[in-house]
């Protein structure tokens, strides 16, 4: 039981990372998951001082506000401050991330929140944490998330694939770009906010960006992409627990190693094989 | 003690440990400050990302081959440990479909696991050296001894000279890619140049902010010294005095109270540096605001004369 909570945790975190991942990674906006995990630490830290404690549902909701104003900070400077789009985000999100360090280490320094598990993620310490319905509050709340990333992706996937693939279009159409834009980001931040004590801030960009990589060299059908994106995700995840346990190491950097990993000896197998092709 | 006399007291320099931090800390400053030039000006800014994330495997792999913690080491094995970061992102980039942007995101995840993999590994294996080695994911400024100092040194002579032998060449590369084409200047050499300057400075420049908050010393920088001058030898001064100032009152803040950590804070100056550029420069956001209304209202009183 113990393992399966965490393999269950960490499953649905996987599932929420890599279907909006997929329309990150379409968008080109791959970065802006590297610039959303760091971001929203101090929102983490300042729900933390206000509750008391790191689940709380609606709290950890207001943090994710911090995603989102970060991004439109990011945008913001970019269009009329001057700054280049990749200076942006490097500029705004360590500013972020060295303010939650600080509210850390100083005014929240008896808490629970300590400066690694920022990174790392704690997950092995989810099936100890108090449950409600019999499931841990983290899973359980991250079921929630999923539950309404699913079906925001479902119901609005007309409007999220015409934004993704061809703007000209949508616009002909009088499909608000802005507004699929905003509704994608918010659910990043949100669902980027409840992984973040379970599996830290860089599983998190692994979990955005690796899974639909790995499909962008699979496939170019949307439908299975997604299905390839979540699968490669899922399965990563339990086969990375198994590992981890096997060799007593930690959890969630065994996934983020055995993903790429994969997608490392697919790509190497490809060019492989594309050199073979040439050559008979 | 009071604000002034901690004020008097760290800034009459008689306190050696805090004369090393503050040597060293300003030092590595100065160095990325200069190597940020290059970096915004060549639009490398989040490569960085990459190259600072990945340099935790090799120095989790220079220790393990050593066992001991000696900067050197340590510093070599990241070094190589960020150029196989680079060469990651360019080769995955290269060989699919996979954009640059995603293919950074994808090195700088991997190889940041397999760098907690392998301390992991290594704080396990009983070998007492290792207590300090996490001490790089958020820099060590407060540890900084005299003997780190000559690495530190060695390394701004180094950037230094690679800046000033090849100094024409890529500021030609820099400014007028076309113009350094027709006149033959290897592009290779320019960017392999700049790569291997921001690897020097990132495996070196870590041991101030951490390993999570290295790109800000290498982007910030120039991206506030960009905003006050146009010229690019003056842009190297002033990046690299922002820097140095901002790791100055970093660790100033740091002195005055001790839960305040020094890395961080350097970062929030520096941000505050580069924000207050983009704001109130020359070239700043209010600044031609300002200067948008006066020029608004001379027009109209002119209009009424």
């Amino acid at each position: 039981m113990f393992d399966f909570w965490i393999i269950l945790t960490a499953c649905i975190i996987a599932i929420n990372s890599s279907l909006l991942g997929s329309f990150l990674v379409l968008r080109k906006m791959s970065l802006i998951g590297d610039a959303l995990s760091h971001s929203v630490l101090p929102g983490i830290v300042i729900a933390f001082l206000i509750s008391g404690e790191i689940n709380s549902f609606w709290m950890l909701i207001g943090a994710s506000v911090f995603g989102v104003f970060a991004i439109l900070i990011i945008d913001w400077l970019n269009r009329f401050g001057g700054f280049g789009k990749d200076s942006a985000i490097g500029i705004i999100y360590t500013l972020l991330f060295a303010i939650g360090i600080i509210l850390i280490t100083s005014i929240a320094k008896n808490s629970d929140i300590d400066v690694d598990c920022v990174l790392f993620g704690d997950i092995n310490t989810v099936p100890l944490l108090p449950k409600i319905l019999a499931i841990p509050v983290p899973t359980f709340n991250l079921f929630i998330i999923a539950v309404v990333v699913i079906l925001t992706l479902l119901l609005g996937l007309k409007g999220f694939k015409i934004s993704t693939f061809d703007k000209n279009h949508a616009q002909t159409l009088g499909v608000s770009i802005t507004f699929w834009n905003y509704l994608l980001l918010g659910l990043a931040s949100v669902s980027t906010v409840f992984s973040f004590d379970s599996v830290g801030a860089i599983m998190v960009i692994g979990l955005i960006v690796i899974p639909p990589s790995f499909a962008n060299i699979i496939t170019r059908k949307l439908s299975l992409f997604l299905i390839i994106s979540v699968s490669f995700a899922v399965s990563s995840c339990i086969l990375g627990h198994c590992i981890a346990t096997y060799l007593d190491i930690p959890t969630v950097p065994t996934i983020g190693f055995l993903m790429g990993l994969i997608l490392i000896l697919t790509l190497i197998f490809q060019t492989f094989n594309k050199n073979l092709q040439q050559h008979s | 003690m009071g604000f002034w006399s901690d004020f008097i007291y760290f800034f009459s320099f008689q306190d050696t440990n805090i004369n090393n931090v503050l040597i060293g800390t300003s030092v590595l400053g100065f160095t990325c400050g200069i190597v940020s030039v290059l970096v915004v000006l060549s639009k490398k800014a989040l490569i960085v990302d990459a190259i600072s994330h990945a340099v935790l495997p090799g120095i989790c792999i220079g220790f393990m081959f050593t066992g001991v913690k000696n900067p050197i080491y340590l510093s070599i094995g990241g070094m190589a440990a960020g150029a196989a970061a680079v060469y990651l992102v360019d080769w995955i980039s290269r060989i699919s479909r996979i954009k640059k942007d995603a293919s950074i995101a994808i090195s700088l995840s991997v190889l940041f696991s397999f760098g907690v993999i392998l301390l992991n590994i290594i704080q396990h294996s009983g070998n007492s050296n290792q207590s300090g080695l996490t001490d790089f994911l958020f820099g060590k400024a407060a540890t900084i001894i005299e003997s780190d100092l000559y690495l530190f040194l060695a390394v701004f002579t180094l950037v230094i000279l690679i800046l000033t032998v090849f100094y024409q060449h890529l500021k030609i590369a820099l400014f007028d890619a076309g113009f350094a084409k027709t006149i033959g200047l290897s592009e290779r050499l320019s960017q392999g140049l700049i790569s291997g300057l921001v690897i020097i400075s990132t495996a070196v420049g870590i041991q101030t902010v951490g390993i999570i908050l290295m790109s800000a010393l290498l982007i910030s920088p120039a991206s506030a010294a960009l905003f006050w001058t146009n010229n690019f030898k003056k842009a190297i001064l002033i990046s690299g005095s922002f820097a140095t100032l901002s790791s100055v009152l970093g660790v100033f803040i740091s002195f005055l109270s001790a839960d305040m950590p020094t890395g961080p804070w350097i970062i929030v100056v520096l941000s505050g540096f580069a924000l207050f550029s983009a704001f109130f420069s020359k070239k700043g956001i209010i600044t031609k605001k300002l200067r948008a209304k006066m020029d608004d209202s001379y027009n109209l009183s002119e209009k009424e004369n």
